[in-house]
């Protein structure tokens, strides 16, 4: 058989390839260029660390560095102080209301950070209504601006993550050893700090370096609740130093960028290094029941939960119910109103079909891309796979604002002229939200026997047409529910399109986030409770289909 | 063999420096039923899969029918395959499972619907046929693995160790259908399994493989009577082991005492090498008796006595320290853990291997 004819009949060294080529284009180069102008000093244009020198030589930089890492250490241990109970509580117990409990949960994913960022201003920021309100009975409280805001703002919008990431290593957990621990004399609490947690450890270290990861690399929220230069952090002073219309400052943004991935990278090997030394062998897990807990006790936990989860959300509420109030100045007045909708879309321009255009399309790439490289990661040990599973990880803990300050600095001119155009967008949508999906389609791919391709092949049926046929149907409810995790980031996606985005190519994140740090209140609001809108039907949509199972038969 | 219908020759496969298959040559009649038998990691999966092309052998070939597999990928070779883990399509109906692979070879709709409904029936699946898998036992997920494979009327039926995830009782009854079906069909098969009964109750000939070689290729009562390799012998039947040395006059010496002679054997001749060999003899060879038995016995004391059902297995500890299995028929007299025993054996149930564990030839029981 001819080399030629054997990629006809199994293409998926062919398909590597691509994937390979696709990511050195598209992450490896921008990140190099990056690295290389972190390098070469922004005044004496000459090879070295000068840049660097200059960074830690400088106060404001360093104080940037140093509200970096504050807010999004203060951050997570926030998150963590409201998901780990949360999580521990839905694994082990039921209780009343535990169902909407968890979607108010999971609602705090539906908007984009800087959405919750500025529905805090609105209630605690220098005119804020509860503020205000409360001045107005004699307390007075600080504008909730700074770190602290910040840290807030950031721990309830990343929380859900972490207790969706506990949860899932909880339930993973075997409930014998609990038992036996419990047989052994040790009470509740002590079995949970002598055996459950040392055994979620590696999921817990995940979950916590993700949202680290989210918050550090966070552009939205730090720029509107940090009101701009009065608090820098690392990825608000990349933006400023490469857009700055004061002279913009490329050599430093470069390296302020290259900080930043150079901590989350040490985060990471961190993180894995912790994770793998406290990893046991898991032995298979039984069946593990929560238990009812009712009477006082559940109806205390559901209180309590409910609470927490309330406040996760008043921000959500807020913003929709702000959206549909008049407003005088910049206050909002107690009369509803669909002005603010009207304003809002007569400012739209293309924002809105931008959005749900370029999310699509990148959508599309995301799920075919992600699914044929999930499959190769899991099922092939080429030197090719092996090397897209390494690069498609890397955006994972690349600053969407330093992604798109490398785009704008590769691909501004030939032989990829990209800056402008919608395709860099698109890409960088892709490039960005592919580790979700081609992990998740991964791990479903782990999951499925080998025996079922080995099976359609010696049923006669060539490997490419039996990933169609066998595999495809199986991972679709993974690939779905990746999609929409993908959509929800997507649609969304502030910190990179705020770097490339053009006059033509303006997203509708980028027209709220814009409304939100120096505009109309109101129409801040309508545009953010269209996003909110657009992504809650969407993620319903996703829903539908993936309950729609059946396959259509041969017989 | 000269009606070889599967013929593999020299096949050779490593994996870096380890080798999973060495040199294994293999064949299989028109019709017959091979097993591939041994320990795990012994390749027997590894050269069920470079029949199948799942796996690509460095060395050798595979000639199936009187054609060269070389080239020729899993799904061009129309074999049958039915797997350990079941792989039954989870997505398809049971109907559609077994329907997989006769739409791959364009069989028209008509006739595709009576082919699978027969090989339903076949496997006493018929009314199941519109169900999804997760409707189904272990065992029906398995009878759909086997339709399934059988309905492409394949040149070669490989089974990989398919009964193994399934209960004890089924699997008794599951391989009675198999070797049933394989006969009526007389589809050539190679069936892998680890379990030493199964393999003894299904096959035409046993292959036994340790260590990516071919041990023994034999039909199941002379794989048994005659093992060609202590390994073989231990594996199948288990054995106890002694130390020995023959003497003049083919006299073998127990390190443990008794001493017995040879029985002459059909292609024995007396005057064997003298020196150390190893002694085999089955739990079932001993018996208990008196310690004036003109038989050869061993003196040791009851550690442990097992109630098997239509035999008890005594574990007895013998003067030397070393420890031996005997099966014995129950009965009200028989002796209690600590009691003193003495156990004889009949001199031509001794099998005699070298030190190589190369069997001394001539050693089988008429």
């Amino acid at each position: 058989m001819t080399s030629l004819a054997r990629l006809l009949r199994d293409p998926w060294p062919l398909v590597a390839g691509g994937v390979v080529l696709l990511l050195l284009v598209f992450v490896a180069w921008p990140l190099a260029e990056l690295a290389r102008q972190s390098l070469i000093g922004q005044d004496s244009g000459r090879l070295g660390l000068e840049n660097y020198a200059t960074f830690f030589g400088s106060s404001y930089f360093r104080r940037a560095l140093a509200n970096s890492l504050t807010v999004a250490a203060l951050g997570t241990a926030f998150a963590l102080v409201l998901a780990v109970p949360l999580a521990l509580a839905f694994a082990r117990y039921d209780f009343a209301g535990k169902r909407w409990i968890e979607i108010g949960i999971l609602m705090s994913m539906l908007s984009p950070p800087f959405v919750g960022a500025y529905a805090w201003i609105l209630m605690f920021g220098r005119s804020g209504l509860v503020r205000e309100a409360l001045a107005g009975i004699g307390i007075d409280i600080p504008p909730i601006y700074g770190a602290f805001g910040i840290a807030l703002a950031s721990a309830f919008s990343q929380y859900p993550v972490l207790f969706l990431v506990v949860r899932g290593g909880l339930a993973r957990v075997n409930p014998a050893l609990e038992e036996a621990a419990s047989s052994l004399g040790r009470g509740r609490l002590a079995v949970i700090r002598t055996v459950t947690l040392p055994l979620i450890l590696p999921a817990l270290v995940t979950g916590t370096l993700l949202v680290f990861l989210g918050i550090i690399a966070d552009f939205g929220t730090p720029s509107i609740l940090g009101e701009g230069e009065r608090f820098p952090v690392l990825a608000t002073l990349a933006f400023s130093l490469y857009l700055s219309e004061i002279g913009a400052e490329p050599g430093m943004a470069a390296t302020t960028a290259a900080i930043l991935v150079l901590i989350s990278l040490t985060l990471v090997v961190l993180a894995r290094w912790l994770a793998a030394r406290r990893t046991v062998a898991n032995d298979t897990a039984g069946m593990r029941t929560a238990i009812p807990l009712a009477g006082r006790t559940g109806a205390l936990l559901a209180l309590g939960a409910g609470a927490l989860v309330l406040l996760a959300n008043m921000p959500l509420l807020v913003v929709v119910g702000s959206s549909f109030l008049e407003v005088r100045g910049v206050v909002f007045q107690p009369v509803l109103t669909l002005a603010n909708y009207i304003n809002a879309v007569a400012a739209l321009g293309d924002a809105l079909w931008n959005s749900l255009r370029f999310a699509a399309i990148a959508l599309a790439i995301i799920l075919v891309v992600g699914a044929l490289s999930g499959y190769l990661i899991a099922r092939s040990s080429s030197l090719l796979s092996r090397l897209a599973d390494l690069l498609i990880m890397v955006p994972y803990v690349v600053p969407g604002t330093v992604l798109g300050i490398g785009y704008a600095s590769v691909f501004n001119e030939p032989p990829l002229l990209l800056t402008g155009t919608a395709s860099i967008i698109v890409v960088m949508y892709v490039v960005r939200r592919l580790p979700y999906v081609a992990r998740a389609s991964a791990s479903i791919v782990y999951q499925i026997d080998r025996g079922l391709e080995e099976a359609s092949q010696s049923l006669g049926v060539r490997p490419l047409a039996g990933f169609r046929r066998v595999m495809l149907p199986l991972m679709r409810p993974g690939l779905l529910a990746g999609a929409a995790i993908a959509w929800v980031e997507v649609f969304n996606e502030l910190s990179a399109s705020i770097v490339l985005y053009t006059g033509g190519t303006r997203t509708l994140p980028i027209a709220a986030y814009q409304q939100s740090l120096a505009g109309d209140v109101g129409m801040a609001a309508a545009y953010a409770t269209m996003l909110i809108a657009i992504t809650a039907v969407a993620l319903g949509l996703f829903t539908m289909l993936r309950g729609r199972g059946g396959e259509v038969g041969v017989l | 063999m000269t009606d070889a219908h599967l013929r593999a020759t020299g096949i050779g496969v490593r994996f870096g420096s380890f080798a999973a298959l060495d040199g294994v040559d293999l064949s299989v009649a028109r019709g017959e039923l091979v097993t591939l038998l041994g320990p795990s990691g012994c390749g027997k999966t590894t050269l069920l899969r470079v029949i199948a092309g799942f796996q690509r052998q460095q060395e050798g070939q595979v000639v199936v029918g009187g054609r060269s597999l070389d080239g020729i990928p899993p799904e061009g070779r129309n074999f049958g395959m039915v797997f350990q883990s079941y792989a039954v399509f989870p997505h398809l109906t049971v109907a559609d499972n077994v329907a997989y692979g006769l739409v791959a070879r364009g069989v028209r709709r008509g006739d595709m619907a009576r082919r699978v409904q027969s090989a339903l029936d076949r496997v006493q699946l018929g009314p199941f046929a519109a169900r999804y898998p997760d409707a189904l036992s272990g065992g029906q997920k398995q009878r759909v693995g086997l339709a399934r494979a059988m309905v492409i009327e394949p040149d070669l039926l490989l089974m990989d160790e398919p009964l193994s995830n399934l209960d004890a009782l089924l699997r008794i009854e599951m391989r009675r259908e198999i070797r049933m079906m394989q006969r009526e069909l007389g589809i050539t098969t190679l069936y892998v399994t680890h379990d030493q009964e199964e393999a003894l109750a299904i096959s035409d000939r046993i292959a036994v493989m340790r260590q990516g070689r071919l041990l023994q290729v034999a039909p199941p009562e002379e794989v048994f009577e005659a093992p060609a390799h202590a390994f073989v012998a231990d594996f199948i039947g288990g054995c106890n082991w002694f130390d020995a040395t023959i003497k003049p006059g083919d006299a073998v010496e127990l390190a443990e005492g008794p001493r017995f002679v040879l029985p002459p054997g059909p292609d024995r001749s007396l005057g064997r090498p003298l020196g150390p060999v190893r002694v085999a003899l089955r739990n079932e060879d001993f018996r208990l008796s008196d310690p004036a038995s003109p038989l050869p016995s061993l003196a040791g004391t009851v550690v442990m006595r097992a109630y098997m059902g239509h035999r008890t297995r005594l574990h007895v500890r013998l003067a030397s320290g070393a420890t031996l299995d005997a099966d014995v028929p129950g009965g009200p007299a028989l002796p209690a853990e600590g009691d003193p025993v003495h156990l004889t054996f009949e001199p031509p149930r001794a099998r005699l291997f070298t030190r190589e564990a190369e069997p001394m030839d001539g050693w089988r029981i008429p």
